[in-house]
C-alpha cells in the first residue's frame, strides 16, 4: 500500500500516520475508493466496510462481522445459491413502462382549460344580456361567445380523451404494480435467505472468532454464540479483522497497539494507524 | 387521506423513515403502506417518496366509507345476513338465490 496524505508519503503493510494531521475518515474513504489516489491498495470488501475503520465510537454487529470475516476466508453457505436464484428470477421480471404522471397532468390541464372557457362563456353571456338590455350592439360579444363556445367544445372533447388515456395508463400501471409486487416479494425472500446464511456462518465460525478475541488486545467474553458476546465494539472489530482475510488496510484509530507493525502482526493484515 | 404503498425495499425503508420522522402526519401504518393525513405536508411526504423512488411508490387519495350514505340498504342487509348465515360453507350466490338479497353479478356491475 502507498499512502499520500497531509503532505506525507509512506508505503508498506504497516503505516503509522499518528504524527500526521490526517483525518481518520478521510483515510478510510480513500482506502475504500479505488479511484482515490491518496491511498493505493487492494479493493476493500464487505468485511472492511463493516469493521475496517476501528474507533472508539463504533458499533459492531457481531453476527454480521463474524459472517463477513468467514466469507472473506472463502466460506459460503447453502442458502447462497437459493438467494442467487431468487435474485436472477427477480431480475428476469419485466415491468411494463407507463407514464401515468403525464396522463394525470394532461387531465388536470384539460380540466382547467374547460373551467376557464366556461367562465369566459358565462362572462360573455352576461355581457351580451346587459348590452341588449341597454339596447346597445352586442355583435362583438356574440362573435366572441361563438368563438369561446367552439373552443369549449374542443376542450371538452380533449378532456374526455385525456380521461380515457388516464384510465388506460392506470390499467397498465396496475399491471406494472403486480410485477413490482412480485419483485419485492422475491427481494424479501432473497434477503431472508441471506440472513439465514449470515446466521449460519456466524454460528459455524464462532469458535474462530473466539480464538481471535483471545488474541487481540481488549477485554471481552465472547460466550458461546454471537448473541452471547459481551465486550466492547473495538475488540469485536479487531477480532473480526484478525479472523478474516482483508487485503485493504484496516484503519485503526483505537490506541490499542504500540506500533503499526505490532498491529499488522496481531491482525495478520495491512494496517494504517491514525 | 393519502394512501402510500411501496413496491421496493428502498422505497419501503424510506416510507418507514418518513413515518418515524413525521408521526403527526401519519394516520396509520401497514408494513409497506401508510395512510397519511390529507394536508399539504402529507402530500409533500408522499410526493417526495415518489420523486426519489418513482413508480415504486403508489399514491392514492382515499376517504372513509359511510355505508349508510354510500351503500344501498339491500347490500348492507345482504352483507349482514350472509355474515350470520347458518351454513358457513354456503357461497354467497347460492345464499342469495331465491331471496331478496342482490345477485353478486349484478352488484359487480353497479358502481357505488
Amino acid at each position: 500500500m502507498r499512502v499520500a496524505v497531509a503532505g506525507i508519503q509512506r508505503s508498506g503493510a504497516a503505516i503509522d500516520l499518528r504524527d500526521a494531521a490526517a483525518s481518520p475518515s478521510v483515510v478510510v474513504a480513500a482506502v475504500r475508493d479505488p479511484e482515490d489516489e491518496r491511498v493505493r491498495c487492494p479493493d476493500a470488501g464487505p468485511l472492511h466496510e463493516r469493521v475496517g475503520h476501528v474507533h472508539a465510537e463504533m458499533t459492531t454487529a457481531v453476527r454480521a462481522a463474524v459472517a463477513a470475516a468467514a466469507r472473506s476466508r472463502g466460506a459460503s453457505a447453502p442458502e447462497d445459491e437459493r438467494a442467487a436464484a431468487l435474485d436472477a428470477k427477480r431480475a428476469s421480471i419485466e415491468i411494463p413502462e407507463v407514464d401515468v404522471a403525464a396522463a394525470r397532468r394532461r387531465v388536470a390541464e384539460a380540466g382547467d382549460e374547460v373551467d376557464d372557457l366556461r367562465e369566459e362563456a358565462a362572462r360573455l353571456r352576461g355581457q351580451i344580456e346587459a348590452r341588449r338590455e341597454m339596447g346597445a350592439d352586442a355583435s362583438d360579444a356574440e362573435a366572441a361567445l361563438a368563438d369561446v363556445t367552439r373552443r369549449l367544445s374542443e376542450a371538452e372533447t380533449d378532456a374526455i380523451a385525456a380521461e380515457q388515456a388516464l384510465d388506460r395508463a392506470r390499467q397498465v400501471a396496475r399491471d406494472a404494480r403486480d410485477a413490482r409486487e412480485r419483485r419485492l416479494e422475491l427481494a424479501d425472500r432473497a434477503a431472508n435467505r441471506r440472513r439465514e446464511a449470515r446466521d449460519r456462518l456466524a454460528r459455524e465460525y464462532y469458535d474462530a472468532f473466539c480464538d481471535a478475541v483471545a488474541a487481540v488486545p481488549g477485554e471481552a467474553a465472547p460466550g458461546d454464540g454471537p448473541d452471547a458476546y459481551e465486550g466492547d465494539a473495538v475488540t469485536a472489530a479487531l477480532a473480526a479483522l484478525r479472523m478474516g482475510d482483508v487485503e485493504a488496510p484496516a484503519v485503526l484509530a483505537c490506541d490499542r497497539f504500540a506500533s503499526a507493525a505490532a498491529a499488522r502482526d496481531r491482525l495478520d493484515g495491512p494496517v494504517v494507524l491514525v | 387521506m393519502l394512501l402510500v404503498a411501496c413496491y421496493s425495499q428502498d422505497a419501503r425503508q424510506a416510507l418507514r423513515n418518513a413515518c418515524n420522522g413525521h408521526e403527526g402526519s401519519v394516520v396509520r401504518r401497514f408494513g409497506r403502506a401508510a395512510l397519511l393525513r390529507e394536508t399539504e405536508f402529507g402530500a409533500f411526504l408522499a410526493l417526495r417518496l415518489r420523486a426519489a423512488h418513482g413508480a415504486d411508490v403508489q399514491i392514492e387519495r382515499t376517504e372513509p366509507l359511510n355505508e349508510y350514505a354510500a351503500v344501498p340498504d339491500s347490500v348492507r342487509r345482504a352483507a349482514r345476513a350472509y355474515a350470520d348465515r347458518d351454513a358457513p360453507s354456503t357461497p354467497y350466490a347460492a345464499f342469495a338465490a331465491n331471496t331478496d338479497h342482490p345477485d353478486p353479478e349484478a352488484m359487480r356491475d353497479r358502481d357505488l
